[in-house]
């Protein structure tokens, strides 16, 4: 955590940075290492994938209505589509 | 990950052709790296508001880089891409929220330059949201001590070398914690229900 008196504390602040850090923890994770840890939990890899890959092609079809608080760029986006 | 080769975008592209790009990436990725990104997109959505989970920030992510809205620079992984376009999303839903609260709070002055007060409420619950987040990563890793001071040099931006030497770790005891601490985050990641 920041290393401040907890009136200074911004936990905001310390949640980014511990994101970022373990995001790049997950991206670099070998392969192979990921392959023995699904293993392990007990789930075949492609049980867990095929979610994902109906996901990824939902979203590539556009047949994905955006989060109501996350459509910050429906106009760009209908203004982009209409121009196609 | 997949081929560096086929991950990386290999020419500086416009809207249209980077828009391209990332539907075939998509379509290119292996079990693996579905596994890497639904990982990623879990981490990420910690400490969003209520009612925004991993599954629409990586719709929305997915939207803004299939559209163009977002394009994927030369030489940059597809997945690295996709977790900075995440990150964003969710560093700009906070910004839209004080923005909604600051509307609530002072209504069609709440552009004014002159306003001498900040409504508190987003970053009230913000601030509530992330310390629950880092209590929760911190649960994560409770019985590794290790792993802990890890997760606390990250937290206060250290790189991997200073956290090592703080903490008086081996290079193979820090390999090690660090392979346990990327287990740990993809089993999270593969939950239906995040702890």
């Amino acid at each position: 955590m920041t290393q401040r008196g907890m009136t200074g504390w911004h936990p905001e602040q310390d949640l980014t940075a511990l994101l970022d850090g373990l995001s790049e923890e997950l991206l670099a994770a070998r392969d192979h290492d990921l392959a023995t840890w699904v293993r392990e939990a007990g789930e075949p890899v492609e049980d867990i994938a095929e979610p994902m890959r109906r996901l990824l092609a939902a979203a590539d079809a556009g047949g994905i209505p955006p989060h109501m608080s996350m459509d910050l760029k429906a106009g760009v986006r209908a203004s982009i589509a209409r121009n196609q | 990950m997949m081929d560096l080769s086929a991950l990386e975008q290999p020419v500086a592209a416009d809207a249209a052709s980077s828009a391209a790009a990332v539907s075939r990436a998509l379509a290119a990725l292996s079990d693996l790296d579905l596994l890497r990104l639904r990982a990623l997109a879990r981490l990420r959505a910690r400490g969003l508001p209520p009612g925004i989970d991993w599954s629409d920030l990586l719709n929305e992510a997915l939207a803004r880089a299939l559209d163009g809205a977002r394009q994927w620079p030369q030489g940059v992984p597809f997945l690295v891409f996709l977790a900075g376009v995440m990150r964003s999303i969710s560093h700009e839903v906070w910004q839209r929220r004080r923005r909604e609260a600051d509307l609530i709070a002072f209504g069609n002055n709440a552009e004014a330059d002159a306003r001498d007060a900040i409504c508190p409420a987003a970053d009230q619950e913000r601030v509530l949201g992330a310390s629950e987040a880092v209590a929760a990563i911190y649960r994560l890793f409770a019985n590794d001590p290790m792993a802990l001071h890890i997760i606390s040099g990250l937290a206060n931006g250290q790189s991997a070398e200073d956290i090592r030497i703080l903490h008086g770790l081996s290079e193979v005891e820090y390999n090690s914690a660090r392979r346990r601490m990327r287990r740990a985050l993809l089993r999270a990641g593969l939950r239906e229900h995040t702890p």
